[in-house]
């Protein structure tokens, strides 16, 4: 397979990837990254050449190996690695196997979310306990385990991907508005706190993207909440649109490239809203 | 009041602690509106005392489910909730352990969240209820202070704007406040990464700190009918305290009100 190739030339330029210097490619790892807006993030991050760390929760790798196969058709370079972001010990594995490869991380994407969709008043105990652990906590887990390596590289670049949903009411999904709301906070809290470290934080609020149909329990954004339904509505939906659309994994990615460049030194605790004008209307 | 016989005043569940007054002065001015106020312990608030009942946190939706009725059957009917349960485990992203970091937030996000579950259930079988939060300005200006306390409010804001949407096609009112600039706020919300408590009363722009009172009256207000069309909305109820910018220019040059 693709993937498993790729890790093998990983690990046998191990030696190497210790003495990395500064010219070297930057690392990121992208959480929920084998379907979805995940994969168009890591797509647009290999595109500007950076190492690309594939994350997947358990059951899931088919995805994370196409994103895989993706990446080096462009010519870049990625690492699967499998890790449910929702435990702090599989998400402090993960990182630990990053640096044993790569020796770096320099960006982070929390990217992996669920959204069961229920209602207000259908929500199941567990499925509250789910949404919060993976949406909420998994940033946090992921946060906390590379803030020592960003610490150590002198800095580095955090981002999260919220939804228009941490501003607006889902009306579909009440517990991935809250988690979404939370997210926002540990943007502009971590922001304040990291600063000093020269770590930004940041985030990303994605209107409605198309990306496929939404299955129920996977670790990856799902926007759209009865996805047959609305289509039906058709021209309806589409005016909603001030650009004529709904958007696409890259036009995600390509935001959260720019928010990860070096270049974009300045800009922290933001939170960027990308809807296609969506929430004009 | 007999056990068993419906309350002729409307019944108001309290949701919240007595450690900053806050409550107190909550259940003292549904009170005076006609409210029949349970759920707390208002120490503080003298005859009222022996309709008090009290439950635990509720971090599981058995406990919420549970107080309702208990409610119900002690008082015959309810007819409001007010949330205005902090609780606060300092600590950021740095310093914070997983268990402290995620109790904390449970501890304000899921109860809040239980608790509209199990009167929202309620009040749509009646087609009638009023719900209000009390969230910290932390729901959207971070203090440093505690990473899961502002990433909790900013939760229990969105909850409000989803139940008023879900609810309200049932007759049933939704509202948050954001309350803020106390006096002693400096000391609960003091942080090292964080110059916004730094002399925090000048940055109001009346240097006159928020009262326990003043954030009853507004709680007073959206229980009321003086409020019916006011539905989904997050009122800031803090002096003016996050306009401030430049310091120069908010120092007043009249006498202070400590409050």
């Amino acid at each position: 397979m693709w993937a498993k190739a790729s890790i093998v030339a990983i690990v046998e330029g191990g030696n190497e990837m210790a003495e990395r210097t500064s010219e070297q490619p930057k690392v990121a790892l992208v959480t929920g990254a084998g379907s979805g807006i995940g994969r168009g993030v890591a797509l647009a991050l290999a595109a500007k050449g950076v190492r690309v760390v594939i994350n997947y929760p358990p059951g899931e790798e088919a995805g994370a190996e196409e994103t895989g196969r993706q990446v080096g058709q462009m010519g870049g370079e990625s690492l699967l690695v499998e890790a449910d972001v929702s435990k702090p010990n599989a998400v402090n594995s993960m990182v630990s196997q990053v640096l044993g490869q790569w020796g770096a991380i320099n960006i982070l994407v929390n990217n992996a979310a669920v959204q069961p969709n229920q209602g207000l008043l259908e929500y199941r105990n567990e499925e509250f306990d789910w949404v919060i652990a993976v949406n909420v906590f998994g940033a946090v887990w992921c946060s906390q385990a590379v803030l020592e390596p960003m610490k150590r590289q002198g800095g580095g670049r955090i981002i999260h991907i919220v939804s228009v949903h941490a501003k607006r009411p889902t009306d579909f999904d009440p517990v991935y508005a809250m988690s979404k709301a939370a997210l926002k906070m540990l943007t502009r809290e971590s922001a304040l706190e990291l600063g000093k470290y020269q770590i930004t934080v940041n985030a990303v609020a994605p209107g409605a993207v198309a990306i496929g149909q939404p299955k129920y329990g996977h670790l990856r954004p799902v926007v759209i909440p009865s996805y047959e339904p609305r289509r039906k509505l058709g021209p309806r939906r589409v005016n909603r649109m001030v650009l004529g659309r709904v958007g696409t994994p890259e036009d995600v990615g390509l935001v959260v490239a720019g928010l990860a460049d070096d270049a974009n030194a300045w800009m922290t605790g933001s939170v960027i809203r990308l809807d296609g004008g969506s929430m004009l209307g | 009041m007999d056990l068993g016989s419906t309350s002729k005043r409307p019944v108001l569940w309290l949701v919240g602690s007595d450690e900053d007054g806050l409550s107190a002065a909550i259940f003292q001015r549904a009170t005076d509106q006609g409210w029949l106020v349970v759920g707390t312990q208002p120490t503080e608030v003298g005859e009222q005392k022996s309709d008090a009942l009290h439950f635990d946190q509720v971090l599981e939706p058995q406990s919420a489910e549970r107080a309702v009725s208990t409610i119900v059957e002690r008082y015959g009917r309810l007819d409001g909730l007010v949330h205005c349960h902090w609780t606060m485990v300092r600590g950021g992203l740095i310093d914070s352990s997983p268990e402290g970091l995620h109790d904390g937030f449970m501890a304000n996000a899921k109860e809040a969240f239980l608790c509209t579950q199990a009167v929202g259930r309620y009040f749509i079988q009646h087609h009638h209820g009023s719900i209000v939060y009390v969230v910290s300005i932390h729901d959207e200006k971070p203090s440093g202070a505690s990473l899961s306390f502002s990433m909790a409010e900013s939760a229990i804001a969105m909850l409000a704007k989803e139940a008023a949407l879900t609810l309200g096609r049932h007759q049933v009112r939704v509202n948050a406040i954001e309350w803020g600039a106390q006096a002693g706020d400096d000391r609960r919300f003091f942080s090292a990464v964080s110059a916004l408590y730094d002399d925090y009363q000048s940055k109001v722009p009346s240097r006159r700190l928020g009262r326990p009172a003043d954030l009853a009256d507004v709680v007073g207000f959206l229980l009321s009918a003086e409020s019916a069309h006011i539905h989904g909305a997050t009122i800031r109820v803090d002096g003016g305290f996050l306009l401030h910018y430049a310091d120069e220019k908010m120092r007043p040059v009249g006498p202070v009100d400590v409050g």
